[in-house]
């Protein structure tokens, strides 16, 4: 699915996990990338599960590479 | 019982007779020797019998994680290999060091915890080519005849393409060519962008086992989630608030220059992000468009164009990824293609030791062709494959004294960076590491060791020195004993250095990732603390250097079982010689130097040797820990490795 409020640029993805990481752990209490809310496919796919919750932009937090980016309102 | 931070089992695969099975992580044992190459290293102690031969099915390999990989910790992305290495590192050729190979990876480490495995044993020979594929409760020993032979990118793509589902995170180990050929230094290759395992590919090789693969699902979890996540929120913010940060992650490691910013096509991190040092790079015009190359250190291809006198940087680019994709370790290719070279010019190699091949300096395609031999076994290439010490006792020269260009060599291997030119590619007293060559020279598997190093920093001062020191955790003694008011004793130093960079490893922390991008240096307190509140061991700074001075110990132990001794940690001869650097702004003759710049002698290093035994509490002659010190560190149990070297 895609997200209104999240911006996806896969180029600049350094694969480092860390979206999925805060996914995972906020949301099932482990780090466990399999259960993620975004999935990131290699080469350079990223996208966001059927599950993942509306409004939420923790992935976008953690990402320090500019791969993921809250897109701002207005 | 539940686990935190642990994934809490160690899976053991026999490939001689197929025989998988797991084993509970004994707490007592994590809380002693804390995870990585700790509990690695004692479970070679167990399981290899000193003096195996590295290629025989008896040898070990062990992949292990930190507590801390996998989680959302800074830096948190390191993996571990512990074996007895492929190199011998002893011109009768029969010593061979037992140590650690740290690498950096995304899905790999982290998907092998999420199986429900700390680390993974492997042991015997495979009867075919084969790969270990390990998902949660799923561990098989699969047949790899359609991956074998393939260079390390294409078989990490099959592999992925058939284990990964719909996620992506299928993680790989993978040796290629070189490794399965028994190249000595072949190394293996991690989630495709990773080297890990400088001289371990050809032990894989001998076993038969081309790659492993992992994936899981249980989850890492942490024993107070609201405390971890207080310490990983305040180590980011600092981080991400430090004046570098900004400027330099973007970049991987192609910040460091035009070239390699403008070549630059994407950057690759380690899970726990923050820092990718890992850049991909690709020509953009000209014959070699199109070649392209990964890794992790940015001096690399000019070395490469400068050492072996290619024409442009295309030519470098094209080598070196064709090196990485046979999964040749490039450091001792480069250096090793560049003697032969050199040997060949004053005639101590014959056209037909050569195989016939033309020999022309600056030609690509004869170092490509030399590359082949080395891959496959063929003419001198099967002597290269062999190692240093073979090379030269066939050539009857020594390559540490009769390297013209000057290849330092310890424990046969040659280092990655030669202590003479390091200060000269920074200012004087800045970003350089002050214990850099003795760090590689007393270590088990002689290195470029990150110990105290400081990268993050414009400017440094003895005053930042001992400012990390004391971080470090050391007591006014000892800062007594390393500091005076305009000095420092770089061999005392080296001891901290080297037992807080045990303690990172011993993590599954990335001490790069945090050196880069944060002060200080050395935060052994925070690292305690989000240990204590991940693992839910409650450990003191103090207590957590010392277990990485455990771990330091113990890998030493391994090594003095196999025979080595302070003879071994010898200082390269061409540390003594001068060596020219073409670089600008330090052009001209450089030599070893102190941190002062002052020029060092053989009885200064052998007195910083001398040092550094002593601050370790260890026989200054032998080289060797004492009884005396295993009581302290509480390794009574393997005083007996002692007697056995």
């Amino acid at each position: 699915m895609e997200k209104a409020n999240i911006s996806i640029d896969a180029a600049k993805c350094a694969e480092c996990m860390s979206c999925q990481l805060i996914c995972s752990f906020t949301y099932t209490g482990a780090f466990n990338p399999e259960k993620s809310c975004i999935v990131i496919s290699p080469p350079a796919e990223i996208r966001f599960t059927d599950e993942c919750r509306e409004g939420c932009i923790l992935c976008t937090r953690y990402c320090d590479f500019g791969a993921v980016t809250r897109v701002k309102e207005g | 019982m539940e686990y935190y931070g642990y994934s809490g089992n160690i899976l053991h695969v026999d490939l001689s007779n197929g025989h998988i099975r797991k084993e509970r992580l004994d707490t007592s044992l994590a809380r002693r020797l804390i995870g990585g190459p700790g509990i690695g290293l004692s479970l070679l102690v167990d399981m290899l019998k000193p003096h195996t031969d590295p290629l025989s099915p008896e040898n070990v390999l062990v992949f292990g994680t930190g507590p801390l990989l996998g989680t959302l910790v800074p830096g948190s992305g390191k993996c571990y290999l512990n074996t007895k290495y492929s190199m011998p590192a002893s011109k009768d050729e029969k010593k061979y060091f037992v140590s650690t190979s740290m690498f950096g990876g995304n899905r790999f480490g982290t998907m092998m915890k999420n199986a429900g495995y700390d680390h993974v044993a492997i042991t015997g020979r495979a009867a075919k080519p084969s790969y270990l594929k390990v998902t949660d409760e799923d561990v098989e020993i699969c047949d790899a005849s359609d991956v074998w032979g393939k260079d390390v990118y294409e078989a990490g793509r099959i592999l992925r393409e058939r284990h990964q589902g719909s996620t992506g995170n299928c993680g790989t180990w993978i040796i290629g060519p070189a490794g399965e050929n028994l190249v000595t230094f072949s190394l293996g290759w991690t989630d495709d962008w990773h080297n890990a395992g400088r001289f371990a590919g050809a032990v894989a090789g001998a076993k038969n086992l081309k790659a492993i693969v992992t994936l899981g699902h249980k989850g890492i979890k942490v024993a107070n989630k609201k405390r971890f996540t207080e310490l990983v929120q305040k180590k980011r913010r600092e981080i991400l608030s430090h004046p570098k940060y900004q400027a330099t992650a973007p970049f991987g490691t192609g910040r460091t220059g035009r070239l390699m910013t403008e070549t630059m096509v994407g950057i690759k991190g380690c899970s726990g992000g923050m820092c990718a040092c890992k850049s991909i790079h690709e020509v953009k015009e000209g014959k070699h468009k199109g070649a392209r190359f990964g890794g992790s250190f940015p001096a690399v291809p000019s070395m490469i164009q400068m050492q072996l006198q290619l024409s442009d940087y295309g030519e470098a680019f094209a080598l070196l990824g064709r090196m990485n994709s046979y999964g040749l370790c490039v450091s001792t290719s480069l250096n090793m293609i560049s003697f032969v070279t050199q040997q060949y010019a004053h005639g101590a190699l014959s056209k037909e030791d050569m195989g016939g091949l033309e020999v022309k300096i600056g030609d690509l395609d004869y170092y490509l062709a030399l590359l082949e031999k080395i891959v496959r076994r063929q003419d001198i290439g099967a002597i290269m494959a062999e190692g240093w010490y073979p090379l030269c006792n066939r050539l009857g020269i020594d390559a540490s004294t009769d390297y013209e260009t000057g290849c330092a060599i310890t424990k046969g291997i040659d280092l990655l960076v030669d202590a003479r030119i390091w200060p000269s590619l920074f200012k004087e007293g800045t970003g350089f590491n002050p214990c850099m060559g003795l760090g590689s020279v007393v270590h088990a598997k002689a290195k470029h060791t990150h110990s105290a190093t400081y990268w993050s920093r414009d400017e440094i001062s003895l005053a930042d020195v001992k400012k990390d020191a004391e971080k470090m955790g050391l007591t006014k003694s000892e800062l007594d004993r390393i500091f005076t008011e305009d000095s420092f004793d770089t061999g005392r130093l080296e001891k901290y250095g080297g037992d807080a960079e045990t303690v990172y490893n011993a993590l599954g922390i990335c001490d790069t990732a945090l050196h880069w991008e944060s002060d200080p240096v050395r935060d052994i307190p925070w690292l305690s603390e989000v240990y204590s509140a991940a693992t839910g061991f409650d450990i003191t700074p103090r207590e957590l250097l010392r277990a990485g001075e455990r771990i330091f110990n113990l890998e030493k132990l391994l090594n003095v079982r196999e025979g080595f001794t302070r003879e071994d940690d010898r200082i390269p001869p061409v540390y003594l010689q001068n060596i020219e650097t073409p670089l600008p702004a330090r052009e001209g003759d450089r030599y070893l130097t102190d941190w002062f710049g002052k020029r060092l002698t053989r009885e200064d290093l052998e007195g910083m040797l001398d040092n550094y035994y002593q601050e370790r509490g260890w026989d200054v002659q032998e080289g060797v820990p004492t009884r005396r010190k295993l009581s302290e560190l509480g390794l009574e149990e393997f005083a007996e490795m002692l007697e056995s070297g």
